[in-house]
This record gives structure tokens, C-alpha cells and sequence, in this order.
């Protein structure tokens, strides 16, 4: 047992770098002098501590898909690529919180420590094979997330926020362990391979007892998501936490949860009979519901955090809505969605995150004429905005197109019909940015201090890929083409 | 049947009696000896050498009017010194007195309650320990109280860590949680007169234990919760008579408790004393008897130590107390277990 | 000895319905602590052994206490418990219940054999570790980074040496 295991950790690589990173980012946190603000070698390894993991993460990619630790955690293209979405993410946020005044310089250092923790936590959510490992990663997420939506202490929507989202994952958390312990009654396993022998021979009622317990499960999944009927802490969470929290929330929680809900889906539900009927139809009815309450909602709002973390819910309904068709061109659709979602909420977030610093809010005046200023910025803004919305040529437009093509090729006409509504209605509060930027005069002549050559390269830098992932996605459709889920 | 509920019987009414009734002796011994550390002479006047106090005090709480304050909460007050009592007692049901010896072809084992994990049934019962005095300072509905209280109970949850760790890394040592083995394992003598007893193979973790059941049972130099100068006394003020009696009892039958587990798990148990072996020669009950006589001899002894104590040091402030419990024992115990772990893999490897 | 099995189960559900009914918050977290207790006797009941003394001494031993203590710390008399009552709410209360208690009784009848067939001669303990130190190992040391986390994400929020930049 002591040989499979040390032969084990070998492709166990990834997560066992972040561990050790996180332990050697809380000892290297130590020896510095609380006074000191810059503290460039504590930046530098978590960045190549990242690094090192994506390359892992690459190297992973070519490795068979196998199951390790006793079959408790997979290792395929599929959580593979997922993976490295989110570890992208996290450089980004880690990067955005360098920069950003929301958080304190007294805590610069804890962001940091926690993010790597939710990030492994999100790891571990994606290769999970087991309701364990399932458990484990969603707890890792959550209760890590909880106290970063907390991080601003001076201010009271922080506190708020954080609360909230305590309360909310509390009580998600326990309904979803108890779907988990009477799907468990009923099959008798934990592990995924062995419960998909079981599931299709059950009788009928164990089905009708089996269904409400997927449903309760899925309330667990469901709220990470942030889905619609579990949907109602995400805006008070996302506008009270700090914005390089904000920005990290749309991209690593979201991504992991979709991973695991991908793959649950795709392993029990593959086998027709009444319970896929029924799960798709779940999926369906939620996928509409969160597109629409997503993308109605972002319409009023005045503060772009606020409009960002509702558009963020409906893009996580269309990500639902390409797994709906459960096959192999919704989950490569899904795969190739997220990638560009990446970039996109990171490039955003980051423009956002420069003008909130400025002006101490984010309501959307602030963009006012900022492209007689700043044309670099406001041009990146621009693209970025049609990105989300999904007009060509830029890569939300592909991304969307693909799941377009994957309801139709399956006959789902109505949540087609649906998700074209949504871009439609979409283009609202994304374009009225790009109005405001690049249509109406200047407020002031005020400049924004600290934004030199470096920032302005990064953001092109970020912006970058949603341009080219829009021209060139063969290649990169390639490789979402590879991302098998390993079945066994 | 039968047969099993008569055995449990006498075995409870020995082996929890016992300690019961000793509290008189032990009330005693304090007093007279508070009395010898500060060059004063005790109470002498009620019997011999003031050995029948006890009972003077027995009968002053059973007829002393019971004052029962209007401001208190009806059903805790009266509960709280109940369940002081009841959790002090528990783990006394796990604590062997002898070998198991054969009786009539059965073998009897000398404990109440025979199970598979032995000593630790004793530590998660005694972690109940903070209830009692919680419910007590607070349904006293008194400032005073509350502040002892919860004191008291943090103390109590914070020592219980760096005493679990100086537990687990005697068990993992012992290899077993069966109180009989850890015993057997410390019969004998090394070079002939050093009995193998655990407190020479690991010090660090009997000193921890000690410091941790001094302050499990609250007893000086921790004893915060009833800090007669500073919150008038403690959790217990607005108890009188028959309760206060109770919670002095629980107290002190939780050190006796406490005493018997830092014996068993450090200085042998029931194993014989240097020299007993010489009285026993080859009858089995001879050897039942020796046993139980070196298990109380032991115990008395360690009473004696916690008297000494308490009338030796002066007490810890409540900052104090918090950085000890966490800052210094704590590392150290978890050091320590690290260091037990590694040599214990060693040793089977 | 059927019958301390059943005292168990009847003193666990009086206990948790008292946390879930009573009016005053100090009742429910200490009824909250007796179904602990009652609990870890089931749990002994059922053979495993371990199971049962580690229930008594984390939930109720470390948990409960935090809940009681803050309990008693808060005064709580001015926020009494809701005590709205609807007749809706009451019959979608008992229709639930109902339908959730016939869906446990269906479980555990379609799981009745498993559990007379488990034979624990040797020690549970024994059997318990066999599997969480082989089988589960990775949840186990997944669960103890999470652990570490949280208490590092504890001392973030509850940290107070620190100096913040001046209130917004």
C-alpha cells in the first residue's frame, strides 16, 4: 500500500506544490517586519509557486487519465484543463490584489495564504471521485471564501458580506450532506465508479427516493455556482468583499463548481431512463432561470461590481446550458467557455479595480469620457465589453456560438431561443460602458496616479487573449476536443 | 444476568464508594497539613488530632438552613452541582484496581466498566468537566459567578489540548488503550531497581499531565474559578450548604480521578511498589491485595502532592494562565508527540 | 438490552425536539448537548466503540461548550425566539416530516441487513483504522489541511495586533 501510494503522489504533483507553497508563503510571512509594505519575495514564490503548478498541470495533461489513491481522485484532460483555468485565475487575482487599495497592506499577505488554500480546495473539487473528496473540496472552498468575503475589516458591507456567505454556505453545506447520506442509503457506495453500476438497476422506488436526494445534492453545487434558486447571496457577497475578492470569486469557485457539476452530470446521468429525464429537466428549467434572473437583474444596477457579479451568475447559466446536451460537444463547449471566461472577468475586473482606486467607488459615471484620457484603458474596456456580450469577432462570441451549436445539434431549441435572449438583453448594461466611455465628455481632468507603462502593458497583456482566442480557437478547441472525462 | 448486574454492583460499590468515602480523610489531611506548611496547627479540637472535622463538617451542611435566592434560575441552580458530581465520578468506572484475577473459574476484571478503550473513556468523560461549573455560574444570575465561570471553563478547554497530547503519546508509547496492558507494561525493573515506570521514559509529557490535571480540576496553582480574592468564591456563591457540600465533593473526587490516571499512565498503576514483591510470595489473593494496597498508597501519595502545592504556589492571573496553556504547553506537548511517533516507529521497524 | 437501545433513540429525538421548540436559546444549545450525548450512546450501542468516545469528547465536549458559552455570554432575553404561528406552516411541517420520515424508514429497511451482518468481534477500533488509514488516507490528510486553514483564516479575521488603515 506504502508503494501505490509514493507511486501515486507522483501524478499528485499540482496540488502538492500549492500545499507546500501555502506552508512556505505562512513561514516566509513570518520573517517579515509588520512595517514593511512591499514585500517583493513573498510575491515572487507565490508567483513561481503558480507557475510551477500550471507547468505540472501541463505535464499532467499528456499523462494517461488514471484514478490514484484508491480510486478517491481522478486525473484526466478534463479536471486537468480545469485546473489550469482556475490556477490562471488565481495569478490574476493574487496580481490584482498587489495593486488594489481594497486590501489593506497589513493583509496583503493573508489574501494571498487563503487564496492558494480556496484554490486547492478547488483542485481538489475537480478531481473529486468520491462524495468525500466531493465534501472535502467544497468545505476547503467555502470556508476558506468565507473569510476573504470578510477581508476589509473597516468596512461594514465587508463584515456583511462575509456573513451572509457563511450563512448561506452553512446551511448548503449540511442540505447537501444530507442528500449525500440518503443517496448513500440507497446505492450503498461513495465511490462515483462504483455507483454508476449501480444506478441503472435500481428499482422504481429507489428512484422516486434517489431524485429528491440528487435534488438536495445538488443544492450544495448549486449555491456554489451560484445558480438561481440558490443565487441570492451572490450580490451582497460580491459588491460588500473587496474587489481583488470579487474578481476571484467570479473565476476559481465558480469554475471548480461547474467541474464537479459537469461530472456528476456526465457519470450518473448518462444512462437514459427516469432519472435523466428528470435531472436534465432541472438542468433546463435552472439554466433559463439563472440566465434570465441574471442578465434582468445586472440591468438596474448602478455600481459595476454589482453588475459584474450578476452578469457573472448568468454566464454561469450558460455554462449550465451546455451541459445540458450531455455529450462530448457540450462538455468541449464548456471547457472552451471557461477559458475565455478567464480572461475576460480578469481583464474586467482589473480595469474596474484601476478606476475604483481612483475614485473610491464603482458606480458607472466613473467611466465618464474615459477614453479622452486614458485610450488605452477605455479601448481594452470596450473590447472586453463586447467580449461578454458576444459579438463578434472576439472570443465571447465563439464561446457563446459553441453552446449555441451544442443545444441545437441536441434539439433544444427553447433554451437556444432562451440563451440568444439573454445576449440580446446582455448588450444593455454591457454597452452602456462603452457609451459612457467613449461617448460622453469628461467629468474632471483628474488623472490617475500609478498608472504607468507596466499596468497599461498588463492590462493589453489580459486583454490580449479574448482578441486572439476569438480569431485563432481551432487550436485551442483542439484542445478542449481532449478533455475527456475518465470514467472507471 | 444476574450474575452480571451483582458483579457491577459490588464492583461500583467498591470502586466508587471508595473514593467517596475517602474525601472525609482527604478534607483532613488538607486542613491539618495547610495548617503544618504555615506553621499553625489545623483544626485539633473536634477528636483526635482533629481527625473527626470531617464530620462536624458533614453535619453542619446537612442541617444548615438552605438558602435558596430568589434571583436564581429554578431548574439550573439545582441541576448544576448535580452534574458536577455525576461527570467527577464517571471515569472512575474505567479505573482498575488489580490484575484481573480468576474468581470461581471466571476471570474478573477489577474495573466497573470492561471495554475496548480502556483509558480514553476516562478523557472524553472528563472533558464533560467544564459543564457543571458553567451551569452553575450562570444560572447563579450574578456577575461574580458568570465571570468565574466562563474563567473557569476556558482554563479547562484550553488544558484538556496539551493534556490530550501528553495522553496520546503515552498510548501510542504503550501501544494499547486496555488499561491492564499499560500497567503490565510497567512491571519490572531496569538494571534491577528502577521500576519501569512511564514517568522515567517520558518526563515531558508527565509534566505536562501534571500541569494539565491541576488545571482540570481547578485546584491551585490554577484555580481562577473560585479565586477567593479576587471574585469573592467563584462560581459557587450563591450555593449554600448541601450544594456547596456537593461541589466540594466533586472537586475533590475529580482530583482523586485525576491522581488515579496520572498514576496509571506514569508511575505503574497497581503495579507493586520496589520491595512489595517480597510480601506476596505465591498466592494469587495476597497479590490482588498488595495491588489494590500500592494503588492507594500511590494515590494518597499524589493527594499529598496536590496539597503541597496548593499551599506552596501562588496562583496564576488569568493572561498568565492563557499563554501557558497555549503558547509554551501546547508546542511542547505536540513536540513531544512528534518525538514519541518517530521513536516508536523506529523501535518496531 | 433492547431496551437501552430504545431509550436512546426516544431521548435523542425529545432532546433534539426540544433544541428546535424551546423558547429559550440557553435550553436549546444544552438540549443540543444531551442529543450529543445521546448520540455517542448510540453510537456504542451499534459496536463502534471508538466512534462513541470521540463524539462525546469533540461535539459534546468542545463544540457544545463554545455554543453554551456564547450562549451565556449573549443575553438573549431581548430577542426571544419567533413564535409566529401559521396554521400553513404547521400543516407543510408535518406533511414534510411526515414524507422525510417515510423516506429514513425506506432506507434503512433497504439497509437493515448490512448492519446485523457487520461483525465486529475484533475491535472496532481496529476495524475503523484499517480502513481510514488505507483506503481514506487521502481525505484524511486533505481534511487536515483543511483544518490548518480554517484556523489560519480564523486568525485573519479575529486578529487585532494589527494596524488597519482608518475606517472608510
Amino acid at each position: 500500500m506504502h508503494l501505490t501510494y509514493l507511486a501515486n503522489i507522483g501524478h499528485y504533483i499540482p496540488e502538492m506544490l500549492l500545499v507546500v507553497l501555502m506552508v512556505g508563503l505562512i513561514i516566509l510571512e513570518a520573517t517579515y517586519k509588520e512595517s514593511e509594505k512591499n514585500r517583493p519575495y513573498f510575491y515572487i514564490t507565490t508567483y513561481i509557486g503558480l507557475a510551477a503548478t500550471f507547468i505540472a498541470l501541463l505535464v499532467n495533461l499528456k499523462a494517461l487519465p488514471l484514478t490514484i489513491f484508491t480510486n478517491s481522485m481522478t486525473i484526466d484532460p478534463f479536471s486537468t484543463l480545469m485546473k489550469m483555468i482556475m490556477v490562471l485565475g488565481t495569478f490574476g487575482a493574487v496580481y490584482l490584489s498587489k495593486i488594489n487599495r481594497d486590501i489593506y497592506d497589513s493583509l496583503k499577505s493573508e489574501y494571498v495564504i487563503i487564496s492558494v488554500g480556496v484554490l486547492i480546495g478547488g483542485m481538489i473539487l475537480a478531481s473529486a471521485n468520491n462524495m468525500l473528496m466531493l465534501y472535502i473540496g467544497i468545505e476547503t472552498l467555502s470556508i476558506l471564501s468565507y473569510v476573504l468575503a470578510s477581508l476589509s475589516k473597516n468596512n461594514d458591507r465587508s463584515s456583511e458580506a462575509g456573513l451572509k456567505y457563511v450563512l448561506y454556505g452553512g446551511i448548503s453545506a449540511g442540505i447537501m450532506l444530507f442528500g449525500m447520506s440518503h443517496i448513500f442509503g440507497i446505492v450503498g457506495t461513495i465511490q462515483f465508479s462504483e455507483m454508476i453500476t449501480v444506478l441503472p438497476t435500481l428499482e422504481a422506488w429507489k428512484i422516486a427516493v434517489i431524485m429528491p436526494s440528487f435534488l438536495l445534492f445538488f443544492v450544495g453545487i448549486g449555491y456554489k455556482i451560484a445558480c438561481v434558486p440558490f443565487h441570492m447571496w451572490s450580490p451582497d457577497v460580491y459588491e460588500g468583499s473587496p474587489l481583488p475578492v470579487t474578481a476571484f470569486f467570479s473565476i476559481v469557485p465558480k469554475i471548480a463548481g461547474i467541474a464537479v457539476l459537469v461530472r456528476v452530470t456526465m457519470m450518473f446521468f448518462g444512462h437514459t431512463g427516469p432519472m435523466q429525464i428528470g435531472w436534465i429537466g432541472l438542468l433546463s428549467i435552472i439554466s433559463a432561470l439563472t440566465m434570465t434572473v441574471g442578465n434582468v437583474s445586472a440591468i438596474n444596477q448602478k455600481s459595476v461590481k454589482r453588475m459584474l457579479a450578476y452578469s457573472s451568475i448568468s454566464h454561469a447559466g450558460v455554462m449550465m446550458a451546455g451541459l445540458v446536451v450531455l455529450s462530448e460537444i457540450g462538455v468541449r463547449s464548456i471547457v472552451f467557455y471557461g477559458i475565455t471566461y478567464l480572461f475576460m472577468t480578469v481583464a474586467a475586473f482589473y480595469i474596474l479595480g484601476i478606476v475604483q482606486d481612483k475614485y473610491n467607488n464603482d458606480h458607472f459615471e466613473r467611466f465618464t469620457g474615459l477614453i479622452y484620457r486614458y485610450p488605452m484603458m477605455a479601448i481594452m474596456m470596450t473590447i472586453v465589453m463586447f467580449s461578454l456580450t458576444g459579438i463578434p469577432p472576439f472570443s465571447g462570441f465563439v464561446a457563446k456560438f459553441n453552446i449555441l451549436y451544442a443545444l441545437i445539434s441536441k434539439k433544444h431549441f427553447a433554451l437556444a431561443i432562451i440563451l440568444g435572449f439573454n445576449s440580446i438583453v446582455s448588450a444593455y448594461y454591457y454597452l452602456k460602458i462603452v457609451r459612457l466611455m467613449i461617448l460622453k465628455k469628461q467629468e474632471s481632468d483628474e488623472t490617475i496616479s500609478h498608472f504607468g507603462f507596466l499596468n497599461q502593458m498588463i492590462i493589453t497583456a489580459m486583454t490580449v487573449p479574448v482578441i486572439f482566442l476569438g480569431i485563432f480557437w481551432e487550436r485551442v478547441m483542439m484542445l478542449a476536443q481532449g478533455a475527456n472525462i475518465f470514467i472507471k | 444476568m444476574l450474575e452480571l448486574i451483582l458483579e457491577t454492583l459490588i464492583k461500583a460499590a467498591i470502586i466508587v464508594g471508595l473514593p467517596l468515602g475517602s474525601i472525609p480523610i482527604i478534607l483532613v489531611v488538607e486542613r491539618r497539613g495547610a495548617g503544618f506548611m504555615q506553621k499553625r496547627l489545623g483544626p485539633n479540637r473536634v477528636g483526635p488530632f482533629g481527625l473527626m472535622q470531617p464530620l462536624a463538617d458533614v453535619f453542619k451542611f446537612l442541617f444548615k438552613e438552605e438558602v435558596e435566592p430568589s434571583h436564581v434560575r429554578p431548574f439550573f441552580y439545582t441541576i448544576a452541582p448535580l452534574i458536577a458530581l455525576v461527570v467527577a465520578v464517571m471515569p472512575l468506572a474505567v479505573i482498575p484496581v488489580a490484575a484481573p484475577f480468576d474468581f470461581n473459574g471466571k476471570t474478573i476484571f477489577p474495573e466497573v466498566f470492561h471495554t475496548d478503550l480502556g483509558i480514553f473513556f476516562a478523557f472524553a468523560v472528563s472533558a464533560l468537566g467544564s459543564y457543571g461549573i458553567l451551569v452553575a455560574g450562570w444560572a447563579s444570575n450574578n456577575k461574580f459567578s458568570m465571570l468565574g465561570a466562563l474563567r473557569a471553563c476556558a482554563q479547562m478547554v484550553s488544558y484538556e489540548l496539551s493534556l490530550t497530547t501528553a495522553i496520546v503519546a503515552m498510548i501510542f508509547l504503550y501501544g494499547s488503550n486496555d488499561i491492564h496492558s499499560i500497567v503490565a507494561e510497567q512491571t519490572g525493573y531496569w538494571f534491577g531497581f528502577l521500576p519501569k515506570w512511564g514517568f522515567f521514559v517520558q518526563p515531558v509529557a508527565a509534566v505536562l499531565f501534571l500541569v494539565g490535571i491541576f488545571a482540570e480540576s481547578n485546584r491551585l496553582p490554577f484555580d481562577l474559578a473560585e479565586g477567593e480574592s479576587e471574585l469573592v468564591a467563584g462560581y459557587h456563591i450563591e450555593y449554600s450548604s448541601i450544594k456547596f457540600a456537593i461541589f466540594f465533593m466533586a472537586e475533590y473526587v475529580h482530583m482523586l480521578v485525576l491522581s488515579g490516571l496520572f498514576i496509571i499512565l506514569f508511575f505503574g498503576g497497581y503495579s507493586l511498589l520496589p520491595g512489595m514483591e517480597l510480601l506476596v510470595g505465591d498466592s494469587a489473593l495476597m497479590l490482588t491485595i498488595m495491588q489494590v494496597l500500592s494503588f492507594i498508597i500511590k494515590i494518597s501519595l499524589m493527594v499529598w502532592f496536590f496539597v503541597w502545592v496548593r499551599w506552596t504556589l501562588p496562583r496564576f492571573r488569568y493572561d498568565q494562565l492563557m499563554m501557558l496553556g497555549w503558547e509554551r504547553l501546547l508546542p511542547l506537548g505536540i513536540f513531544n508527540l512528534i518525538i514519541t511517533v518517530l521513536v516508536v516507529h523506529f523501535r518496531n521497524h | 438490552m433492547m431496551f437501552v437501545d430504545v431509550l436512546l433513540t426516544v431521548l435523542t429525538v425529545a432532546f433534539a425536539l426540544l433544541t428546535v421548540f424551546s423558547k429559550k436559546t440557553v435550553i436549546s444549545a444544552f438540549a443540543l448537548l444531551m442529543t450529543l450525548v445521546c448520540i455517542g450512546g448510540i453510537y456504542y450501542q451499534l459496536g463502534s466503540v471508538f466512534l462513541s468516545a470521540i463524539q462525546v469528547l469533540v461535539n459534546a465536549g468542545a463544540v457544545a461548550i463554545l455554543f453554551v458559552f456564547v450562549m451565556m455570554l449573549i443575553d438573549l432575553e431581548k430577542y426571544p425566539n419567533n413564535t409566529e404561528r401559521s396554521k400553513i406552516k404547521l400543516i407543510i411541517t408535518v406533511l414534510t416530516s411526515l414524507v422525510s420520515l417515510g423516506v429514513l424508514a425506506l432506507i434503512i429497511n433497504n439497509n437493515i441487513d448490512t448492519i446485523t451482518v457487520v461483525n465486529l468481534s475484533d475491535s472496532s477500533m481496529k476495524a475503523l483504522f484499517d480502513r481510514l488509514f488505507t483506503q481514506y488516507y487521502i481525505p484524511f490528510e486533505l481534511a487536515t489541511v483543511l483544518l490548518l486553514a480554517a484556523v489560519v483564516a480564523v486568525v485573519v479575521i479575529a486578529n487585532n495586533n494589527k494596524q488597519h488603515p482608518g475606517k472608510e
